[in-house]
């Protein structure tokens, strides 16, 4: 907190909402979008459109995100093509990343490679809807309450499915120590 | 599976913990979204300026949400048929503004952008150069002129100390996903990782290292089978490019000891105690390649005579000249060195012994490729653990490698150290600093403090002058640097262009 004193500017209502809920809409529409271009120009479009709307100061925080939300929604019907399922960050860069932060030995890097390969196939081939709760889980850290809103289910839904499957994908490590 | 009334097993909780983790890795970083982030931001803060002209000026003083509340509104989000009309103006607009105002931008967005440009003052990039990555790897030709590799696999190059680094990196073919990158520089002096299968190292003969413009790149493809060796002769403005099939495995290393003569090794472990690896050579700059060795999956004994190991891990090779070269490695059994050498250029290999001392003939030994400054001088480092801890013994040579004469062995877990003579050397084991000046006798250990924490990497030109790269595994590395020896060091907050 020490380190956004330092830059904090006063906070005005646009900068607040901006601030609270941009990472929020760019997770769903980078969800329902082809390219990263993409999402930050629907997010754009929401907050602008946000800007000029004239009573949503007056609505409560969730009141607020349902709308933007539902704005983002509808832009995405007019104007966007729509993705088919989360982009992973490619595989070999997971990899380099793991082999960096882990120190693993050529031996140990084989290991966790084929480790990897197989996290990266079951993912895949997930349903849709449990990649994208674990796309907003982990690529935007964001809570199952906001979850549960950008997949339009319930909370206590999202929790389970979530449960599920970190259960399912917890298998391939018991597999290979198994095997 | 557990049921929500007891706790998990350790084992459990080991698996869900490594599951997190690899899930975490395998999303985009909270950096890389709160650039976008900033960069939605940045048209939105466009847009108020561009707005503002036509607003009462009262209004302005509100913010942006009140000072359109006199606005028409749009509260369903459809019909911007004009707004969605500037998109394609923002698109254009969006690589000048950003890069103009991204460091105000981040203001007020998200902490760990913050935090991200807190560390820039500690070393890392000060730029928007995120796309480039953090530097990684330095090769220093001289006290100006050097190259770098990031994070992010780009290579870079600098001509003002390492202050400022323009992206040269060679077009990768977009279907080639990278495995692995490594790189030779002609450096004017080396850098060798102590632990590492992906390795990127400059080595060679120090008499070629005049050209400040030739670099190497190797590319490996996710198929184990395909690499790419990317050449350039004028600093990384042209690049040319051959292929190289392999049987299965990554390039780790590519090391050339003059313009046109040059070897590439790749290799793909096959348990802990065994890889398969071959051995290319080129004698035109990079242009073709031939297969002159290999060592594919047998059996664990000692293989037949000119032939190099299937068993034990390879390090890394490295030339005196033309002909004379060595591999190196480690083998899990006390005693056993996996030194190799050759006098053909490559294509037959014979062991090579140490005078171990009885306390290494007693331990586990991992050998580094020998770094040579002459035709006769060179140093060979040798790591131990003899069970109270690692150690680094410094074999040198005075007559090209022909024998090797052992120095003081160093008590620490060396894991970086780099050598501009025979004489003078630094070793680092992440927090201190030890060094030497008359070839390995004596070392004399630094505590430099401050920024200099988490060393991987040392790249010295002088017994003055060097860098170091830090990596703390969650934070972007951070680029240090030392004009005193090493006594102290002064983080730069270098830009990527």
């Amino acid at each position: 907190m020490q380190q956004q004193d330092e830059h904090q500017q006063p906070c005005s209502p646009d900068s607040a909402l901006y601030a609270r809920y941009a990472a929020s809409i760019f997770a769903y529409a980078r969800l329902h979008t082809d390219s990263w271009q993409d999402a930050e120009d629907l997010t754009l479009e929401v907050f602008l459109a946000a800007l000029e709307h004239e009573n949503l100061s007056w609505l409560s925080d969730k009141q607020q995100f349902v709308w933007l939300r539902r704005v983002a929604h509808n832009k995405l019907v007019d104007n966007y093509r729509h993705s088919t399922r989360p982009a992973l960050i490619p595989l070999e860069q997971v990899v380099e990343t793991v082999y960096r932060d882990e120190g693993l030995t050529p031996e140990g890097l084989a290991i966790r490679r084929e480790e990897l390969e197989r996290l990266y196939k079951a993912v895949e081939k997930l349903p849709l809807l449990q990649q994208q709760v674990l796309q907003l889980r982990y690529e935007d850290g964001l809570r199952f309450a906001d979850i549960a809103i950008l997949l339009d289910k319930r909370e206590e839904a999202v929790r389970k499915l979530y449960s599920r499957t970190l259960a399912r994908l917890r298998t391939i490590y018991e597999q290979q120590e198994g095997g | 599976m557990a049921d929500s009334n007891t706790f998990p097993s350790d084992k459990e909780d080991e698996r869900e913990q490594r599951l997190i983790r690899d899930l975490r890795h395998m999303y985009h970083t909270e950096v890389e979204i709160a650039q976008a982030l900033s960069r939605v931001r940045s048209h939105l803060e466009t847009s108020r300026t561009g707005r503002s002209d036509i607003r009462p000026s009262t209004q302005q003083r509100d913010g942006l949400l009140s000072t359109l509340q006199a606005g028409s509104g749009q509260a369903d989000g459809h019909g911007t048929s004009t707004r969605f009309s500037q998109r394609k103006a923002w698109q254009q607009r969006t690589g000048s503004i950003a890069a103009a105002v991204f460091v105000t931008l981040l203001v007020g967005s998200l902490i760990v952008v913050l935090t991200r440009a807190r560390h820039n003052s500690l070393g890392g990039p000060s730029n928007n150069s995120n796309q480039f990555g953090a530097i990684s790897s330095i090769h220093m030709l001289d006290a100006q002129t050097g190259w770098a590799t990031t994070d992010k696999n780009r290579i870079l190059r600098t001509t003002d100390g390492g202050i400022h680094w323009k992206n040269v990196t060679p077009n990768f073919p977009t279907s080639m996903i990278r495995q692995s990158i490594v790189a030779d520089f002609f450096t004017a002096s080396s850098a060798w990782v102590a632990v590492s299968g992906i390795d990127i190292t400059g080595q060679g003969d120090d008499r070629a290292r005049k050209q400040t413009s030739s670099a190497w790149v190797g590319v490996s493809g996710i198929d184990m089978a395909t690499t790419v060796i990317f050449r350039t002769t004028d600093a990384g403005q042209m690049w040319q490019q051959a292929t190289i099939q392999t049987s299965r495995g990554i390039v780790t290393q590519v090391n050339f000891v003059t313009s046109q003569d040059g070897w590439l090794l790749s290799k793909h472990p096959v348990s802990e105690s065994a890889e398969t690896l071959e051995l290319f050579r080129t004698t035109d700059g990079g242009r073709t390649w031939v297969k002159i060795a290999s060592a594919l999956a047998a059996s664990l004994d000692i293989p037949p005579p000119g032939k190099l190991p299937f068993s034990g891990s390879k390090s890394g090779l490295s030339f005196l000249n033309a002909t004379t070269g060595w591999v190196t490695g480690r083998i899990p059994v006390n005693g056993y060195i996996l030194l190799y050498r050759t006098y053909d250029g490559g294509t037959t290999w014979y062991p090579q012994s140490l005078p171990l001392s009885p306390t290494e003939r007693s331990s586990q030994l991992s050998i580094l490729p020998p770094l040579f400054f002459n035709v006769t001088d060179g140093v060979l480092p040798v790591s131990f653990d003899m069970g109270k801890g690692a150690n680094l013994d410094v074999y040198v040579t005075h007559d090209g490698g022909t024998t090797w004469k052992r120095t003081t062995p160093l008590t620490a877990a060396a894991s970086t150290a780099d050598f501009i003579d025979v004489d003078h050397g630094w070793a680092s084991d992440g927090t201190l600093l030890y060094v030497t000046g008359d070839g390995g006798k004596q070392w004399t250990t630094l505590s430099p403090g401050g920024s200099f924490q988490h060393i991987i990497h040392l790249d010295f030109v002088s017994s003055d002058i060097g860098w170091a790269i830090g990596a703390i595994a969650a934070n972007a590395p951070t680029l240090l640097k030392t004009e005193d020896g090493g006594h102290t060091w002064t983080a730069i907050p270098y830009t990527i262009s």
